[in-house]
């Protein structure tokens, strides 16, 4: 399974800095990060990932706060109505 | 602010200082500490311009003083929009200052930051946003994941909950 031509972005400057970063972190995030690199170089190609500001991350913000009521996993192939509002506005 | 510490011109000629007591974007010929912030048309205009002018209006007329005006404006708005009456008044005067210093007139857009948004990925390119949000009240964290093409359509979500809360930083990796 491959990829390409995906822009990652969080809102979590810690995260990104540490994920481009080469610095080996043994701490409990730092291992996380690690398999994510490792994650993220198999699987992509032509690929990034980098720190925006929360304003930017709307959209996501919005769908984590709504999973959170949520009992398993879900994966959506047409909008969540939580996020319709916030996806039609940012297409303007 | 509050304590009378800025350095406008008309505090400078008080303590000594032989400058000019003009404004530094109109005509006036007295700038102090009222005329930055409330008396200057430029000032009004980004007061006019960020919704905020009859709070701040209003405010002037009850207070006897600017000190006041502010502190009764910082009692009485809502969080968003004290945030917004601190960023104008930082923004205010850093431009006067870039001005005054640099003869820089271009600082005005800086006012218009907070109109940041959400950026299209480049043609053939997909854009994933991820966010991780904890909720202390059900002891869950959730994390959200968006993909979205080159013209902003939604193509795929993903969502995960988590039933414990954990730092942070480990979850927003």
């Amino acid at each position: 399974m491959q990829f390409d031509n995906v822009d990652f972005e969080t809102d979590s400057k810690v995260t990104a800095d540490a994920f481009l970063s080469s610095m080996n972190d043994l701490s409990e995030s730092g291992c996380i990060i690690s398999s994510c690199r490792s994650l993220f170089s198999n699987l992509f190609s032509n690929s990034s990932v980098e720190f925006v500001r929360r304003q930017d991350n709307a959209v996501a913000h919005a769908l984590a706060i709504e999973v959170t009521s949520l009992a398993s996993p879900i994966v959506y192939f047409d909008i969540p109505n939580c996020i319709e509002s916030l996806i039609i506005n940012e297409m303007l | 602010m509050c304590r009378g510490c800025l350095p406008t011109h008309v505090r400078l000629l008080g303590k000594g200082v032989n400058c000019p007591t003009s404004c530094a974007s109109c005509a006036s010929n007295h700038e102090d500490f009222v005329h930055v912030f409330f008396d200057c048309p430029f000032s009004i205009q980004v007061w006019n311009m960020t919704c905020l002018w009859s709070s701040v209006q209003y405010a002037i007329f009850v207070t006897d003083s600017a000190t006041g005006a502010i502190f009764h404006l910082l009692e009485n708005l809502s969080v968003e929009l004290t945030q917004r009456l601190s960023s104008v008044i930082w923004s205010l005067w850093k431009h006067r200052n870039l001005i005054v210093w640099k003869c820089n007139i271009d600082a005005a857009s800086s006012f218009h930051q907070n109109h940041i948004m959400w950026q299209p990925p480049g043609v053939g390119r997909y854009k994933c946003n991820i966010d991780v949000a904890f909720s202390s009240h059900t002891n869950r964290t959730g994390i959200g994941i968006c993909v979205r093409d080159a013209e902003g359509t939604f193509v795929l979500a993903k969502a995960f909950p988590y039933p414990c809360t954990v730092p942070v930083d480990v979850g927003e990796a």
